[in-house]
């Protein structure tokens, strides 16, 4: 069967670059010393998932390269190796390789082979233990029996023309699995095969990894001719209740099958329960199948691959007859999802479900929002922040229309890292749901959460639909207000609909800052300086395209401050600091913008040097005297640079001009702040026009206002006898051991109508802003929700203490609260002089 | 005097009443016209800007002609209407909608029928009276909407 294998190739050059992630920063944080085994252990799977693609699609040459460094990983965690910095070293430098070899592939470009082949050879005179087998298969190899068939793998490989060095690729274990062919297929293989575990990979052992017979095998030819006579295969496979929703069709797996050779299927329905108890998304059948073909038994598995954690699956050479499983584990639901699922068949189910995901109390589901963050760490994280002070004032009402959607069942509770094997199927499957493979080298990758909360509106929009669709059946006058309702209904439907596919293409910062620690213990190396990296406000999330924007620009930045910011060791002992410079990345929101603040503890800019080089370079008269902000405007200037030699890492003047513009392009600034021995840091502004904020919706009076969730620390209850008035007018609240002032927010903003004047009746957020910490008196605490940020700017103009506007469900405007501008408010209104707001207690407490 | 002379360029207007006067704006500074829809008030802003409306996902300010211009308040019901303008300023466009008691009509104006305003000293601010013009026997002022709605002016004329 001929399978478009493009989509898919695309989909594992996409994993296998997020293996290669995943195994640069677990290098990064392995210490020197004993093993850390669940480090080592995921170092492990992912270089073995990027064997085992590089397998499915005949790249021999990264199949050979990962295995041996798999090997020596294996190695690592059986605690043969104590970890070094040369072997951290190494294993990052083949992590190098992998991804050129990887990125060449996918361009169809060549890549150098030598490289691959010397990194090849060091990782292997690392190894304890010699690759078994080299020696037999090398000559295979050279024979050149394993290039890649023109008609699986469309990417060109180098064959044995190849400038490939020769010694090297023969003693690769690429031929090994022919060897386990042969032995599967002995006599002596049933015990081994019968005992067969669910899971077909095998871990350690070399991948059983064909690469010639599959090839043919996809390709409908008949079945070649195995080593040894055979006279065919018994397969039971007892599908999973969930396997369907994978996308995964038997069907197709019978036709791979049958491509093979005769097939007889015997389908066993003694599980089908009643036709009213059926559900059509489950897979209650389970087959029998006999393959009379002489193929290998790795073929078989092939073939199964995709399904082998849906299935029970067992593969015997016939005759011989293996005992019939006990009871199916049918509750062992399939805990994956993908994006095939939401296909149109599943419109009624997922109507139903938003049906089931709405009651009342949903505010106060958190466990439902909370639980699936274990498992989806890179969609769920950022969405729950820091809910936790408010988390018990919160439930008061609930929220109108969630956009963080719940997750009803354990489907859900996945994350998009499951999507990996299944779309195989997608494409071949005959509902073809191909739209999740991406046109072209750009995807983004979406937190269920995400997803689900989009096919909850999309329910809602079809529940809208079907209401307006009764209205106006047999419409008259008294039907007009409910009329009325569902089209404001739907106005807000598809308001929230869009508001939700925007926040698909949100993504969390630490996309961008987590190739830092891999560049930073790079270049430190390579300049001999030492330097601590800090990360923090990862989760502050971006537009896509603003992250994939600035990533150059930050990358530049953190070249310069380890080149030209952070000292030499030596250097920095002499001036009393500390060896170890640091560098420290950070973004947050502030005042509807995004902060991203990088800054060292380095030397600091030379502004005399500026100046002399300004005045070289003509650009300053010696008479001028310029102020320091003049002085760092050369800085962007292009062709400037203070570097006294051109390194190959900055220095050519080339970059903070480009910087800039990056910046501006995207309608933010950057502006240096530095002083000499004791650091600089670049504050990056970006406007956050697409920016989602987690908030909290406050009432007073008739008014809402939204507080970022981040600025708050907690709220509680006014107990009067420790609200105290100071110099009789500003009034002061005894938390703990500190002292905060009130802001009666009613009384900021000149709010007349019904608000809660008596403290006690209100409630008294405790807000941070500035490093200020100050209780913002309200009447009450609303639902928490994620919010779209409109500015306030585009159409009217920037207002003290509000940073932006936002919609509310039901089409109002709410106003977001920019906590230190209304600290600096309230000292204007209340004519204080910007004392210390809080002190702490000395003795009392 | 409704005979236009062909020798000026000629623009539509759409007038509307504050109180016993009709205004006039350029037709094409005018995006819509709709109903009085709660707004959300902003704090410490000039008594005659109501507050921001949602207009169809966009931000936008709400200024109550009638304060602006110093006439009596009146009540906002289903009857009030919100003239949704574009004003220039600063090289930039802005959305913004003032509340007038009823749209009147679309005249023809030609340019040279637009009068300057009589000198009334700083009794009443005219700086955003662009000219006055007569339609079909009535007076109408001509506004300057960049002027009247210049956020950036609105600071400075509070003090007016």
């Amino acid at each position: 069967m001929a399978v478009d294998m493009t989509e898919v190739r695309q989909l594992f050059f996409e994993e296998s670059s997020e293996n290669l992630d995943v195994m640069e920063s677990n290098l990064l944080d392995l210490e020197i010393g004993p093993i850390n085994k669940e480090l080592v252990n995921s170092i492990f799977r992912a270089a073995h998932s990027i064997k085992g693609g590089a397998g499915i699609f005949k790249f021999e040459q990264v199949v050979s390269f990962a295995h041996v460094a798999e090997t020596l990983l294996d190695e690592m965690r059986k605690g043969e190796h104590l970890v070094t910095q040369p072997i951290i070293d190494l294993l990052l430098r083949a992590v190098d390789i992998l991804r050129m070899m990887l990125s060449s592939l996918k361009e169809n470009t060549e890549c150098n082979w030598l490289e691959v082949g010397a990194c090849q050879t060091r990782l292997k005179a690392f190894l304890k233990t010699p690759l078994e087998g080299e020696s037999a298969y090398g000559e295979l190899t050279m024979s050149g029996k394993f290039s890649p068939s023109p008609q699986s793998a469309p990417v060109k490989l180098p064959g044995p023309t190849s400038p490939l060095p020769a010694p090297t690729i023969s003693s690769t274990p690429v031929a090994t699995p022919r060897s386990l062919e042969v032995t599967a297929l002995t006599p002596v293989a049933p015990t081994a095969t019968s005992a067969m575990p669910v899971a077909l990979t095998h871990t350690g052992a070399p991948l059983p990894v064909t690469p010639t017979e599959p090839t043919a095998a996809l390709a409908e030819t008949p079945a070649p001719a195995a080593p040894t006579n055979i006279e065919g295969w018994q397969i039971i496979f007892k599908p999973h209740l969930g396997m369907l929703k994978t996308g995964n069709d038997p069907i197709n797996l019978f036709r791979e099958l049958a491509g093979l050779g005769a097939l007889e299927v015997k389908a066993n329905t003694h599980q089908v329960p009643a036709f009213t108890d059926l559900t059509p998304h489950s897979c209650h059948l389970n087959w029998e199948l006999m393959l009379h073909a002489n193929v290998a038994k790795s073929v078989i598995e092939e073939i199964f691959e995709w399904v082998e954690n849906e299935c029970d699956l067992q593969i015997t050479p016939l005759p011989i007859l293996s005992a019939e499983d006990e009871e199916q584990t049918a509750t062992t639901v399939n805990d994956e999802l993908t994006l095939t699922t939401v296909d149109s068949d599943d419109d009624s189910m997922s109507s139903k479900r938003s049906l089931i995901n709405f009651p009342p109390n949903f505010d106060g589901d958190e466990t439902g929002v909370n639980e699936p963050l274990p498992n989806s760490p890179s969609a769920g994280n950022q969405l729950q922040s820091d809910r936790g002070d408010t988390k018990p004032l919160s439930p008061v009402s609930p929220v109108e229309t969630p956009l963080l959607s719940t997750t009803e069942s354990p489907a859900v509770t996945s994350s998009l890292h499951s999507l990996d094997p299944h779309p195989l199927e997608g494409p071949i499957s005959p509902r073809g749901n191909s739209n999740q493979a991406p046109e072209t080298g750009s995807s983004i990758r979406v937190g269920i959460d995400k997803v689900d909360s989009l096919i909850n509106l999309v329910g809602e929009l079809v529940i809208t639909q079907s209401m307006l669709d009764q209205v106006g059946e047999n419409f008259d006058h008294s039907k007009l207000s409910l009329l009325r309702d569902g089209l404001s209904q739907l106005e807000r439907n598809t308001r929230e609909l869009q508001e939700s596919v925007m926040r698909i293409r949100m993504l969390p910062i630490s996309y961008s800052f987590n190739r830092f620690p891999r560049l930073v213990h790079d270049l430190s190396v390579q300049l001999g300086k030492k330097v601590e990296l800090k990360l923090s406000g990862v989760h502050t999330e971006l537009d896509k395209t603003v992250l994939e924007k600035m990533s150059d620009p930050l990358v530049h930045l953190v070249r310069n401050a380890l080149d030209h910011g952070i000292e030499m060791p030596e250097q920095r002992r002499e001036t009393g600091k500390p060896e170890v410079g640091l560098l420290h990345l950070h973004a947050f929101h502030q005042g509807g913008n995004i902060i991203i603040q990088i800054s060292d503890d380095g030397a600091g800019f030379n502004l005399a040097r500026i100046r002399d080089k300004a005045i070289k370079q003509r650009l300053l008269n010696r008479e001028d005297n310029p102020s320091e902000e003049q002085l760092y405007e050369f800085v962007f200037q292009p062709g400037f640079s203070t570097a006294d030699q051109v390194s190959d890492l900055s220095g050519r003047g080339v970059g903070m001009d480009v910087v800039r513009r990056n910046i501006r392009s995207l309608g933010g600034t950057i502006e240096i702040q530095s002083k000499p021995g004791r650091g600089t840091t670049f504050n990056i502004r970006l406007p956050l026009t697409l920016a989602i904020l987690d908030g909290q919706l406050v009432r007073v009076g008739t008014e809402i206002y939204i507080l970022s969730l981040l600025s708050i620390m907690e709220s509680l209850r006014v107990k009067p006898q420790l609200v105290n008035t100071l110099a009789g007018k500003a009034e002061v609240y005894k938390l703990r051991d500190e002292y905060i002032p009130i802001l009666r927010l009613y009384e900021l903003f000149d709010l007349v109508v019904h608000c809660t004047t008596q403290l006690e009746q209100g409630l008294l957020v405790i807000v941070e802003g500035d490093g200020q910490k100050i209780g913002l008196f309200v009447d009450e605490l609303l639902s928490q929700q994620q919010i779209v940020i409109k500015s306030l700017e585009s159409n009217f103009k920037q207002m003290q203490g509000i940073s932006g506007a936002t919609i509310l469900g039901d089409g109002s405007v709410a106003l977001i609260l920019d906590v230190a501008g209304l600290i600096q408010l309230f000292h204007h209104k209340k004519k204080i002089p910007t004392l210390r707001s809080t002190f702490t207690l000395g003795v009392s407490a | 005097m409704s005979q236009l002379t062909t020798t000026h360029t000629t623009n539509k207007y759409l007038t509307f009443v504050l109180a016993t006067e009709e205004y006039a704006v350029d037709i094409l500074r005018v995006q819509e016209i709709k109903g009085w829809s709660k707004v959300t008030k902003i704090p410490n802003t000039p008594h005659y800007i109501c507050g921001v409306i949602n207009l169809r996902g966009t931000i936008v300010p709400i200024v109550d002609l009638r304060s602006r211009f110093g006439l009596e308040h009146l009540e906002y019901g289903p009857m009030t209407v919100v003239v949704v303008v574009k004003v220039l300023s600063n090289a930039k466009e802005r959305i913004m909608g003032v509340v007038v008691d009823a749209v009147s009509d679309v005249y023809d104006v030609s340019d040279s029928d637009i009068k300057p305003p009589p000198d009334f000293g700083t009794v009443i601010s005219i700086e955003f009276v662009r000219g006055l013009a007569t339609v079909e026997e009535k007076m109408v002022i001509v506004l300057d909407i960049d002027r009247l709605l210049n956020s950036d002016e609105l600071a400075i004329l509070e003090h007016i």
